[in-house]
């Protein structure tokens, strides 16, 4: 490190690059020119010859300019990455010479941090996680208004005229069912059973792993009777084998044909292990509100369009039927909001709460580092007088909070996955998603991020408080200590500022 | 003979390459080395030259000093590095495997 102190102190990377390359073709064409008077040619001549003999002088100069630039910049770089690697050996120095304090801070970052890495996950997968669809964006829920309520189910002929009319949604599906009891798997067993209409899979955007989707006619009232199973169903109750043709379930007394099985991790809704194709005729009421409802916009609509769209179809539908139908206008959100619109305020608070508690591990961490500051002013002293700057100091002692800071968030990992595992165990049944949430790279960038910031909210005031003392210090101790303070170029002092070992090398 | 050659840029580099082997040297010098050691044949294009310089310097083949030249003016002096060391030996066993290659064919009967 002292040997490449050195050489960086006699190289001119701080002059101009358009200096350097003047002085360069200066000294080309005064040497041509006295080669040229030496052979007895005019010093004008001599003068026109070199220029002409070396062709486009202007683009060959901005050509060196540029290279000597971007010399220039690399040069610079590799400098402060030099610095900045002597700042964390120097402040791993630190941290081992007072351990007590390094350990003691490095708990409360590894908790402070955990806490909010473990919240972060899950409001990362309930909230911010896009749902496992494709484009997912696109879907929505759909309900009737009533006179009294905000949000009907559909009437079956609202739903199929609904579905006729919309210009704005690709699909519209509905669902019904709960736990059903199913007979003719491997042994009797109760199961998530949902009756779905015939774009239920195409709404969602997802097709069986194995068999197929239902066919229209599987839908209609006498038809085929077809059901569709889960991943987790067909390998716990079915076997788990790819001849699914040669098995039916029975249900409520009605037999279904197996015909396909989604792929593993699919349930919508929730938990539903269970599809069976089922839609009924146009003349049922239209005051029984028996559906569910998902739709797909089509590419150009928005929830807004699909809105007025369907709240037109709605009212059309009402003026005409009076009063055989009670519903008078359509209720639509995007599915995410309607699965978890109702976490939303409640993990936001939780998450506001833990990201204060960090916020004042943070507090205390800076007080503890001013109180340490002050033992460490002789220190920065003599760092000062050697020609530390202010901003290399500052720099020094940010760099070792955010070092302290870095290694507590790797800390913060463990401790915020086993807070996760916990949080996952304690957390209600009923908070959607959960089964999504988990460490992964977003949660570890965010991990990275916070330890990175709290290292800088740790170490800005005490840099600034002991950087500004210490210069104070080193002032008032009299001339010779000030001599290496003013009036230095940023350069030197920059090099000077690597500390003892550094200074006494040049 | 003094002939002009439109050197190819490849050939102008191993040519700098080669001149520096003998320790540093500013650009005017390396002109002139090249000049004088092909028998006044190959005349370096003297701004193709100074990019030259610069780019085999922004490669890591070169590196350069400010220092005083003969006649006591302030010149940029190159030299070669490690790396430059190396590319010479490369360009060089190319060079001579490619020319021996051109005669073979030029000398058929």
């Amino acid at each position: 490190m002292p040997i490449d102190g050195i050489r960086r102190a006699f190289r001119r990377t701080g002059r101009d690059a358009s200096t350097d390359v003047s002085d360069e073709l200066a000294f080309h064409f005064a040497r041509r020119v006295d080669d040229l008077v030496a052979r007895g040619m005019s010093p004008d001549a001599a003068r026109a010859e070199a220029v002409r003999a070396f062709g486009d002088v202007d683009h060959v100069r901005r050509e060196m300019e540029r290279m000597t630039r971007a010399r220039q910049g690399r040069v610079r770089r590799g400098e402060w990455l030099g610095d900045l690697a002597y700042d964390v050996r120097y402040a791993a120095r630190g941290m081992r010479r007072t351990w007590a304090f390094t350990l003691v801070a490095l708990l409360t970052l590894a908790l402070g941090i955990g806490a909010t890495t473990a919240t972060f996950s899950i409001v990362n997968a309930v909230l911010l996680q896009p749902l496992a669809f494709p484009n997912a964006d696109r879907l929505v829920r759909v309900w009737e208004r009533t006179d009294r309520a905000d949000r009907v189910q559909l009437a079956t002929p609202n739903l199929l005229d609904l579905k006729e009319r919309s210009r704005t949604l690709a699909y519209l599906a509905g669902y019904m069912g709960g736990s059903t009891v199913v007979l003719g798997a491997d042994k009797p067993v109760r199961a998530q059973a949902y009756a779905v209409t015939r774009d239920f899979f195409d709404v969602l955007g997802v097709r069986p792993v194995l068999g197929r989707p239902f066919v229209p006619d599987e839908a209609v009232e006498n038809g085929p009777r077809a059901i569709i199973v889960s991943y987790d169903f067909w390998q716990r109750f079915l076997g788990g084998t790819r001849d699914i043709e040669r098995r039916a379930l029975d249900i409520y007394g009605t037999r279904y044909q197996v015909v396909g099985v989604m792929p593993a991790g699919f349930a919508y809704p929730a938990g539903a292990e269970i599809w069976m194709a089922r839609e009924f005729g146009a003349g049922e009421s239209r005051t029984s509100h028996n559906w569910q409802a998902i739709g797909r916009l089509t590419p150009t609509a928005t929830i807004e369009t699909a809105r007025a769209d369907l709240d037109g179809i709605m009212r059309s539908l009402a003026a005409q039927y009076g009063t055989a139908m009670n519903g008078s206008g359509i209720n639509i959100t995007g599915l995410a909001d309607s699965l978890v619109g109702g976490v939303r305020r409640p993990l936001t608070l939780i998450f506001g709460a833990v990201a204060f508690v960090l916020l004042v591990a943070c507090v205390n961490l800076a007080s503890a580092n001013l109180a340490r500051g002050e033992s460490r002013r002789q220190e920065m002293a003599v760092r000062a007088a050697l020609g530390a700057g202010r901003s290399r100091l500052a720099r020094q002692l940010l760099a070792e909070n955010v070092l302290m800071a870095i290694i507590g968030g790797a800390f913060a990992l463990i401790v915020g996955y086993a807070f996760t595992r916990a949080l996952i165990w304690i957390a209600p049944a009923n908070l959607p998603r959960l089964a999504e949430v988990r460490l992964d790279i977003r949660v570890a960038a965010f991990t990275i991020a916070l330890a990175t910031l709290t290292g800088v909210l740790i170490g800005v005031l005490p840099a600034m408080q002991v950087a500004r003392s210490a210069l104070r210090d080193a002032i008032s101790a009299g001339g010779r200590a000030g001599i290496g303070v003013r009036r230095r170029s940023a350069r030197r002092r920059r090099r000077a500022a690597r500390g003892p070992s550094r200074v006494a090398a040049r | 003979m003094n002939t002009d050659l439109d050197l190819l840029r490849g050939t102008l580099d191993v040519l700098v390459l080669k001149s520096l082997i003998f320790g540093a040297r500013h650009g005017y010098d390396v002109a002139a080395w090249i000049f004088e050691t092909s028998r006044e044949t190959l005349r370096v294009d003297e701004g193709a030259l100074y990019t030259s310089l610069h780019r085999m310097e922004n490669r890591g083949w070169l590196e350069s000093e400010w220092g005083m030249s003969d006649n006591n003016r302030r010149a940029k002096f190159y030299q070669l590095t490690a790396k430059g060391r190396a590319q010479l030996k490369r360009s060089t066993a190319d060079w001579t495997r490619y020319a021996e290659a051109v005669f073979l064919v030029l000398r058929a009967a």
